[in-house]
């Protein structure tokens, strides 16, 4: 018996025309996702098989596949030849020991075979209540489901389980978005979500050192890095920020310096977006949650973009539901971890809630030099490419 | 680089390198296996005992190896109580590791009080005797504070203690105290003194707790029995090893480490006392000349810190082993209102310092500090 991993993809499905350019993306992430590993990619029609691995890679090759956007779920299956009895072992085999009910449901490609896929399901069930006799068949509500599939030249799959993937389209097929990305819970969800939606992520994230530590930055790599188990390479634009958050403290009204440090945040990234082909800013925002996501902020902040679109997968979404994906995709733990980010450097105690444009425009203007250092921020931009663990 | 954050760890010295190395790779073996390299891994073991029990006047079994200052701290609270209920009385700038523990002893239903401590962290012995009573079953008061270095008083502890509370035993976590300065567990009368290898520049991972004779420990780590049941786990021979030789490399230099510790510490205050922006040491003189903790007005510690790695020093912000937590509370033990409580920074000396190392830290401290004044938050 051989065993053999069978992915199923999800949307891309529905496609027609541009279903070929979906699928070439879709597998070539998938080779990616299994760098470093042996194996073979068989592809039949609407599913790939991922056969002659190491049975101890499985749960890796598993755990990867999981992560590939554009994959509906996948199943653990025993490849064997198409024998009645060696399928009954089969199927007798893969019982999980803690159902009390189940079916066997069979899908015969090969029509040649003389009983149809009702009779073999019955013959199949037989065996298994011959060998598990506390068994109970139960067709519309089974605690366990074995799956055979037929298929032609002489070989079925077995299977209990289907593992769900992250659904999803893949990676590469709706551009590049650059992530405006903090030390938060947010904004690793948003690119999650956006990459979940076929999008290439960059991010760009701003540091104050001395004000704010290395660890503070370590930890903002360690999260692109998690995200790129999702989405494959990130290149992270770190820009210096310090001299520019000191000079909104010096020239500016304290409860404007979160609004006009946001409005260069975005006008940076939309630059560094733009060299580096990027068509979309991606940013974290979820709508209400802080004094600088209010209706009024957003617009102040988004008036500072010139072109591209701002995507903000959050800003329907609560807290909880943030943390819960970001629990799920794992950032939830680096996130958690307290060191200081630029927004919360210099934070003043009542920051404005509902900014005017005119004033955050008028204060932004008092900076002495600001075209410069922002020149000066683009240009010395630490550039980091990241990759998963396994593809380094 | 000039590494000026002894208090959070030192470098490991050459010999212990080289002792820990020989157990890791040559002399590899399982001490409690049944042939002659083992025995030998054993003997090792039993003559780091010795050594440990030596340095701080106890007995060989009086010493028990744990796997850190932080463990031993845990074994010491929550091994040693026999009474089922009472009150545990803990110092309040003590180290986390026994705080946190006595937050465990609460949640066990044990009624926890913090003895207040002086603006340089000394426990307050007035109120430590007004808090201790008859239902009082464990004091754990720290030798010297990890923070500013402040000394404890531990005969005058022990003796309160005994005179307001017999059934209480007395805990003092001793690892910025252990080899530098003197400890002698028998002559201040503490049941149980907790120690730690890599802050006298042994490896880490490695600790020991002295358990005076007579008092029982529940076991910590249940498996194999080692360390008389009470620690279960293969032994760190190495580490333990190499402890060992730490521990006696401080104890026959501890004068001359003091006297040089205490050069460096004079200097730098001087030196500071020219120092521009308002700070305030919060170090007492009769301290620990291991430690200087000084306080800026309006900064923030770790941006001092920061600027200080830039001008080529390393200095820490206090208990390095909190900073997984933010949290204020030694800065409000110590009494500091919400200008300075952020802005507390530490200097803590080794014997490897020099006069000149301690002169560029003043120099940086005096640019970082102003540095950081220049950009003071509203």
């Amino acid at each position: 018996m051989q065993e053999t991993i069978l992915v199923r993809y999800g949307e891309i499905f529905l496609k027609g025309r541009n279903k070929g350019y979906f699928e070439s993306v879709l597998i070539s992430n998938i080779k990616r996702a299994l760098h470093g590993l042996r194996y073979t990619f068989v592809r039949t029609q609407n599913r790939y098989h991922i056969e002659d691995y190491d049975a101890f890679d499985r749960d890796e090759i598993v755990g990867r596949l999981q992560k590939v956007f554009g994959l509906h779920s996948l199943s653990v299956a025993a490849k064997v030849a198409t024998d009645y009895d060696l399928l009954a072992q089969t199927v007798v085999e893969r019982m999980p020991a803690d159902a009390k009910t189940f079916r066997i449901t069979v899908n015969r490609a090969d029509k040649r075979l003389d009983k149809n896929s009702t009779q073999i399901a019955a013959m199949l069930g037989g065996k298994v209540l011959e060998a598990y006799p506390q068994l109970r068949v139960d067709l519309h509500r089974p605690q366990a489901e074995i799956m055979v599939d037929i298929r032609e030249r002489g070989y079925s799959y077995v299977f209990c389980d289907k593992i769900l993937c992250a659904q999803g389209m893949p990676v590469g097929t709706s551009g590049k978005g650059m992530l405006l990305l903090s030390g938060g819970f947010d904004s690793p969800v948003a690119g999650y979500r956006m990459a979940r939606r076929g999008m290439s992520i960059s991010a760009i994230h701003y540091h104050s050192y001395p004000h704010t530590s290395e660890q503070a930055k370590q930890k903002v790599v360690d999260l692109a890095r998690t995200l790129t188990d999702y989405c494959g390479e990130i290149t992270l634009y770190a820009i210096p920020f310090t001299q520019i958050q000191e000079a909104i403290h010096r020239y500016c009204r304290a409860d404007f310096m979160i609004t006009i440090m946001r409005r260069i945040m975005v006008e940076i990234a939309e630059r560094v977006a733009k060299q580096h082909d990027c068509g979309a800013l991606i940013t974290g925002e979820s709508l209400g949650q802080v004094a600088s996501q209010t209706m009024q902020s957003i617009t102040v902040t988004n008036q500072a973009v010139r072109d591209l679109p701002v995507f903000r997968p959050l800003i329907g979404m609560d807290k909880t539901e943030i943390m819960e994906t970001a629990q799920q995709i794992g950032t939830y733990a680096l996130s958690e971890l307290p060191y200081q980010d630029c927004c919360t450097v210099f934070l003043p105690k009542n920051p404005v809630i509902k900014p005017s444009l005119e004033t955050a425009c008028k204060e932004q203007e008092k900076i002495e030099g600001l075209a410069e250092m922002i020149d000066a921020a683009i240009r010395d931009a630490e550039i980091l490419t990241l990759r998963p663990r396994y593809a380094e | 680089m000039i590494y000026l954050d002894n208090a959070a760890t030192t470098k490991m010295s050459q010999a212990c390198a080289q002792l820990y190395m020989q157990y890791a790779v040559e002399d590899f073996y399982n001490p409690s296996a049944p042939y002659r390299p083992a025995l030998e891994c054993a003997n090792a073991i039993k003559q780091a005992r010795e050594t440990i029990a030596q340095t701080l006047g106890a007995t060989a079994d009086e010493i028990y190896f744990t796997a850190s200052g932080s463990e031993a701290d845990n074994i010491a609270l929550l091994c040693a109580i026999k009474a089922k209920r009472g009150n545990v009385l803990i110092g309040s700038s003590e180290h986390s590791a026994v705080y946190e523990t006595s937050k465990e002893l609460e949640r066990r239903g044990y009624a926890v009080r913090y003895v207040p401590c002086d603006g340089y962290g000394r426990t307050d012995l007035q109120a430590l005797r007004d808090l201790a009573d008859e239902e009082t079953v464990l004091v754990s008061v720290m030798h010297a504070c990890n923070e500013t270095g402040a000394i404890n008083d531990l005969d005058q502890i022990v003796k309160i203690v005994r005179a307001r509370s017999p059934q209480a035993i007395v805990h003092s976590d001793g690892v910025q105290a252990f080899g530098k300065i003197p400890v002698r567990v028998k002559t201040s009368g503490v049941d149980l003194y907790s120690v730690s290898a890599h802050k006298i520049h042994g490896p880490k991972g490695i600790g020991a707790l002295y358990c005076r004779k007579g008092l029982f420990l529940r076991p910590f780590v249940f498996g194999g029995g080692q360390e008389k049941n009470v620690r279960s786990a293969t032994e760190n021979v190495g580490a333990i090893a190499a402890f060992a030789h730490a521990a006696q490399e401080c104890a026959h230099t501890l004068r001359e480490r003091y006297r040089h510790a205490s050069a460096c510490k004079n200097a730098l205050i001087e030196q500071l006392r020219a120092c521009p922006i308002p700070i305030r040491i919060l170090s007492p003189e009769d301290g620990s000349p291991y430690i200087v903790m000084l306080a800026a007005r309006n900064a923030r510690g770790e941006v001092v810190a920061h600027a200080m790695q830039d001008r080529g020093v390393l200095i820490g912000t206090g208990s390095a082993c909190a900073t997984h937590k933010a949290t204020k509370r030694i800065p409000s033990a110590l009494g500091l209102d919400a200008a300075w409580a952020d802005g507390i920074v530490r200097v803590s000396f080794c014997e490897q310092t020099t006069l000149d190392d301690v002169q560029a830290c003043a120099q940086a401290l005096k640019e970082s500090l102003a540095f950081t004044a220049g950009i003071q938050r509203s």
